[in-house]
């Protein structure tokens, strides 16, 4: 808390100041104002040196004495206000910048339910452990449904807002959440090893993750401080004067400079995370920067590897009655051509019997006596008209009556998100056939489409090119994903393999997210280098003006402590 | 072992100097990961040479607070 009980000592003491200037009074209020402050953080300091640690704790505290050995007691008050209230401020600040990930551990239960509905605490239970979840609640572990079903809420794991039916079989995730009714789960993985626990330890690890830049910063900071406590005694042993070698002690921490860089990048990434995009760490987002072409995989990524109906063509019967033929006889079947054409004509109202399945090709089937034959063109014996979608023929022995043309459904925002990619060399990888390749990239806007590649193929591709993005699902694609620059996984975030092969994760598998993520990568890069002047620019100013004895302990303490809150609100402009 | 330990907010940089410096030297810790953004601080230890407890009462000795 900033309104804090602990600030009164000091607003007296400056009360004291302003009025009672150079009395006794004052003197003995700043002297009790330093040595209440002091004590918060002075004793530590000095017993963390049984560990040889020389922090800037110790540094004040140092100076706060020599402070006080040298009678600048209104010195000794400010410094250590300045001290502790800057660290509260920095501590609140920080606080914010986590804040996404404080949200995703609330979904991390610490107590859940057996089957006789005892109350239990996560470390009491195994794998194989049956336990309960109510509606409304969280599922607190990663397992099998054995009883009941319901709908879930599973935005936390894939970001899909509209919750999903799960019955009995079905594989239940931690962090998921039962909408109605109640569930009976089979524990398969609990905290760390469930796939939400991968996704929290993703983020964190992220977090942590140094640049090669953070790193040549932190081993200057390491060499600074000890430069500049040297150089505080070089002053007090040469020059004999105490207050610059005091005000050196107070200077000698670059806080700054140290926190320029990873607060901007905590910020940039729970800001992604935010948007359900997952980046593996802050490195991924400064190459980003230096990228110049990418490559998007085609089905299941710049589509939606849906199939729908597009065109029904009717010889015989109409185009209502050929879908009603096709439905009623497909509605027995779980093949995804067979859903689409399910899904186009619902109300279908044919009883089929006698049904024959021919595995790959389609299905056998009799209508009221009468003999349909639906599926591909090899399961009639006469010549059929060719097409190059995926095309489902309806007919008999003798004739066709209708042919059903579907095609997989281009994701809404493809076309926007090229255009938005201008800068970029823009490329489609795809092993599927040249036609269907053709008529997605002319519709969204890409010209240079490489078809009917296969996996070995695109990998050479995506070796061959520099700086290359790879954009493709976590499954089928994850070599490319690995062997690119940086790889971009739609969805796959519930999948082990797509998490370790790709370095971005959009869990959500919104293809905006990635013109926004070019543009984070940017501003990030553009506030580091702001972040960075900010603290090169102050521990000049400081050191400059106290070598020329411009600048005192207190207003040294205090420029020291503005410039690191200076670097934390610029970096908050990461968020959006 | 590796064991995650999370600790109260840090406040400032230096702090994780602080761990890494005490708790890097500690007999049976293998390796060590202080996370400034996370406050979290990973460890990983021979429980034969020290325990978890020992780990985190230096921690706490360093004057930081434990959730």
């Amino acid at each position: 808390m900033l309104l804090n009980k602990k600030w009164v000592p000091f607003i007296i003491s400056l009360i004291l100041r302003i009025f009672l200037y150079g009395t006794i009074y004052a003197k003995i209020a700043h002297i009790l104002t330093g040595l209440y402050y002091a004590s918060m953080f002075s004793l530590q300091s000095i017993k963390n040196l049984k560990y040889k640690i020389v922090g800037i704790d110790l540094l004040i505290t140092i100076a706060v004495f020599g402070a006080l050995i040298i009678g600048e007691y209104w010195e000794m008050a400010s410094v250590t206000f300045l001290y502790l209230f800057g660290n509260e401020l920095e501590k609140q600040a920080l606080y914010k910048t986590n804040e996404r990930l404080r949200d995703m551990m609330k979904l991390v239960p610490t107590n859940l339910r057996l089957e006789n509905n005892e109350l239990v605490s996560i470390e009491e239970i195994d794998i194989g452990t049956k336990i309960k979840v109510l509606q409304g609640e969280i599922i607190p572990v990663d397992g099998l449904i054995v009883t009941g079903d319901s709908t879930i809420d599973e935005s936390s794991i894939t970001g899909e807002s509209l919750p999903i039916y799960k019955s009995i079989n079905d594989f239940v995730y931690m962090g998921t959440i039962v909408k109605e009714g109640f569930i009976i789960v089979e524990t398969s993985a609990i905290e760390e090893d469930t796939i939400y626990g991968q996704i929290l330890d993703l983020i964190e690890t992220a977090q942590n993750r140094k640049s090669n830049f953070q790193r040549t910063i932190d081993k200057f900071s390491q060499y600074y401080t000890p430069f500049v406590i040297i150089l505080s005694f070089i002053a007090f042993i040469i020059l004999k004067d105490i207050h610059i070698a005091l005000s050196l002690l107070v200077v000698s921490c670059p806080g700054a400079l140290v926190i320029a860089i990873p607060i901007a990048s905590s910020i940039a990434l729970g800001n992604a995370a935010k948007s359900n995009i997952l980046i593996k760490g802050i490195d991924v987002l400064e190459s980003l920067n230096t990228m110049q072409t990418i490559a998007f995989d085609k089905t299941g990524t710049l589509t939606k590897n849906e199939l729908k109906v597009i065109k029904v063509i009717a010889y015989k019967k109409n185009e209502e009655e050929i879908l009603n033929i096709a439905a009623s006889i497909e509605s027995h079947s779980e093949h995804p051509i067979a859903n689409a054409i399910v899904k186009q004509f619902q109300n279908y109202n044919y009883k089929c019997e006698n049904l024959e399945f021919i595995a790959g090709k389609g299905i056998i089937a009799y209508i009221n006596d009468k003999k349909y034959i639906v599926g591909q063109e090899s399961l009639f014996s006469f010549e059929v008209e060719h097409y190059s979608n995926t095309t489902v023929y309806v007919g008999d022995d003798n004739e066709i009556f209708g042919i059903i043309l579907l095609s997989d459904t281009i994701r809404e925002d493809a076309k926007n998100v090229i255009s938005d990619l201008s800068s970029f060399n823009i490329m489609m990888l795809t092993g599927d056939n040249y036609d269907s390749a053709v008529e997605v990239g002319n519709y969204i806007g890409i010209s240079n489409i490489k078809s009917r590649l296969l996996p070995e193929e695109k990998l050479q591709i995506i070796r061959d090119s520099e700086n290359i993005i790879m954009v493709g699902d976590g499954i089928n694609d994850s070599p490319s994903l690995m062997e690119s620059d940086i790889g971009i996984s739609m969805g796959g975030s519930e999948n082990r393999v797509a998490m370790e092969t790709s370095d971005v994760i959009l869990m959500d598998k919104n293809l905006k997210s990635i013109p926004k993520l070019i543009k984070l990568a940017k501003k990030t890069k553009h506030v580091m280098i702001q972040n960075m002047s900010i603290a090169i620019l102050t521990a000049l100013v400081l050191f400059a003006g106290v070598l020329d004895s411009k600048i005192n302990l207190s207003i040294g303490m205090l420029v020291h402590e503005l410039s690191i809150l200076a670097v934390i609100i610029n970096a908050n402009r990461l968020r959006w | 072992m590796r064991k995650k330990i999370r600790l109260e907010q840090f406040t400032c940089p230096s702090c994780t100097n602080k761990i890494e410096k005490a708790v890097g030297n500690l007999k049976g810790v293998n390796s060590l990961e202080v996370g400034f953004n996370t406050s979290t601080v990973v460890v990983e230890f021979d429980e034969n040479i020290i325990s978890l407890k020992n780990i985190e009462r230096v921690i706490k000795d360093l004057g930081f607070v434990i959730k």
